[in-house]
């Protein structure tokens, strides 16, 4: 299974979760379906790293990784473009999380977090942030997985950034704690953070209003999960709830690269031509800590839960994305402005104590 | 050991600026290694004196996250003093800055102590940006500059010591409210009498509310 970033308006994307064989035309089937768009002559532009487009035949295999990015535009090359917000479309699309169970929706979460997860080799993990190359093929599972994180965190913004109804973003916002919740249960801490952070997201955080009808009990379930991804004494919170839970179970994969890095950065690999085994052992643990993730006590994989029943594919499968930073916080504002900040006077800093 | 304050830092740039590199060259000489990942343990930690007071410096280093930037984010939240690190011999790590300013300024409080670093000055041979360019930009945007070298260690202790000055000068001030672990500092145990007088005078401030 691999992710298709889809760029659907010029401030946000589709992450669509298709075969890795799958065709520019299959593609562009899912998209247009989920977009509800009836157009027929819609083509899909695949754009490289280093800004070069190419338009891609019906029958053309889609390479995720091969392209920065994929648009979709019509055949006479006119954008489809119009702004996430500007869309009914889209702003419904978010909505539909809340007539999802949200049990069935961390279903969902886990079962493609497994996938990408299980997929991923120990070595990638290593030799990520060493800055090596594992090898060909080897390396794209867990960019996946790594987009996976961002995206989740991004989706949990974007639904409720564009929702403009005050009593259905605070419904939506209960229903991710909810959904958060269930993944904790599911053993799945990697989407669980995700969705944490999403909330915590300052464009989310801000809505004061939408904040206050959001049920104190779910906002008291928030603030255990905020446990989790609360970074103190080296992100305490998180390390011993995944040292607590039994096996198998989903890490959240950037504090496992940042364990990495620092144990890379932080200790010399040689000491007087001497191979530094103590470093060594330190890597060892973390390849480990993935098995024993992976596997239950009796080396059994995950049973992937069952139920991804019709009802929850969609907005769950295919995340809807805004990226930027900038347009959150314009949305942000469009739903709740600015407080008028008093006038920072400069000479008041100075004032006696 | 005991102090008189506790300042929080947080490193940012981007990936193979030399972040780490920084941080084990200014803690690295005095204490254990610091890239221990017992649980528990906070990142990188040095004492340093200012004005005569023992200042405990915490660091916290974002090497290996550059690219979830929410987990830098939730950094953000108690830091006092973030160091903003390019590499002189790489102009893409130059021209990311304004992003990570801007990143810092929207998820930090509003008086975080800001010092751009020009990292890699031992490599004079490679140089891409001018030292010139990195006072410009800091002038530009109300910043500190320095340019060091974790490598030969130029400038690294002075790098992170003016950074404790310029935060020690606005609690002097009564910028900063100190009893709001938020804003990323800590009183130590002996001062912790003196100051439950200065919070009746600042008050009713939020976080990040600006000084008035």
């Amino acid at each position: 299974m691999v992710l298709c970033r889809v760029q659907v308006t010029a401030d946000s994307y589709l992450s669509v979760r298709m075969q890795e064989w799958a065709s520019a035309q299959e593609l562009l089937g899912v998209v247009a379906a989920e977009m509800e768009w009836v157009e027929p002559e819609l083509v899909l532009v695949g754009v490289s790293r280093w800004g070069e487009k190419q338009f891609l035949q019906p029958q053309q295999y889609v390479h995720s990784l091969r392209w920065e990015r994929l648009h979709v535009c019509r055949r006479d090359q006119t954008e489809i473009t119009s702004r996430a917000g500007d869309s009914s479309g889209l702003r419904r699309r978010g909505l539909q999380i809340l007539d999802l169970s949200a049990w069935d929706t961390a279903t969902v979460l886990t079962c493609t977090d497994w996938s990408l997860f299980n997929a991923t080799h120990e070595q990638e993990l290593i030799c990520y942030p060493l800055g090596r190359d594992v090898g060909s093929g080897q390396r794209g599972a867990l960019e996946l997985l790594l987009r996976r994180c961002n995206e989740v965190q991004l989706w949990v913004a974007t639904a409720v950034l564009l929702c403009t109804s005050h009593h259905k973003r605070s419904q939506l916002i209960g229903q991710f704690i909810r959904i958060a919740a269930h993944c904790r249960t599911q053993r799945n801490l990697s989407s669980c953070f995700s969705i944490t952070m999403g909330l915590n997201a300052a464009p989310v955080s801000r809505l004061s209003h939408t904040w206050e009808a959001v049920p104190g009990r779910l906002k008291k379930l928030l603030s255990e999960l905020e446990l989790l991804t609360d970074p103190s004494l080296n992100h305490r919170g998180y390390r011993d709830s995944l040292r607590k839970m039994a096996s198998p179970k989903i890490p959240f994969i950037p504090l496992l690269l940042k364990d990495v890095t620092f144990i890379h950065e932080g200790n010399k690999t040689f000491r007087e031509n001497l191979v530094n085994y103590e470093k060594m052992h330190m890597m060892a643990d973390i390849v480990r800590l993935v098995l024993h993730c992976r596997t239950d006590h009796t080396g059994k994989g995950a049973a992937l839960p069952e139920g991804e029943g019709p009802e929850t594919r969609g907005c769950v499968h295919h995340l809807h994305v805004i990226e930027s930073e900038r347009t959150l916080f314009e949305l942000s504002y469009s739903l709740q402005p600015r407080a008028q900040r008093p006038p920072v006077d400069r000479e008041c800093k100075c004032r006696p104590l | 050991m005991a102090y008189a304050y506790l300042f929080k830092y947080i490193i940012i740039g981007d990936t193979g600026v030399g972040k780490s590199c920084l941080l084990l060259q200014f803690t690295d000489k005095r204490f254990q290694p610091v890239h221990d990942l017992t649980i528990g343990v906070e990142f990188g930690a040095r004492m340093i004196t200012i004005d005569g007071k023992q200042i405990k410096l915490q660091i916290w280093d974002t090497a290996g996250q550059e690219s979830f930037r929410s987990i830098t984010r939730s950094y953000y939240r108690g830091a006092a003093g973030a160091l903003l690190v390019y590499d002189i011999t790489r102009r893409d790590t130059f021209n990311h800055l304004t992003t990570w300013l801007e990143d810092a300024r929207q998820h930090s409080n509003s008086n975080m102590v800001i010092m751009l670093i020009g990292n890699k000055s031992d490599l004079e041979s490679r140089r891409e940006v001018k030292k010139e360019e990195g006072e410009a930009f800091a002038r530009e945007h109300g910043l500190i500059f320095m340019e060091t070298s974790a490598k030969t260690a130029s400038n690294v202790e002075e790098a992170f010591i003016n950074t404790a000055k310029e935060i020690y000068e606005k609690i002097q001030e009564g910028v900063f409210d100190i009893n709001n672990e938020a804003n990323g500092i800590k009183i130590g145990p002996q001062h912790a009498a003196t100051s439950a007088t200065l919070s009746g005078s600042q008050g009713g401030q939020q976080a990040g509310g600006g000084c008035c």
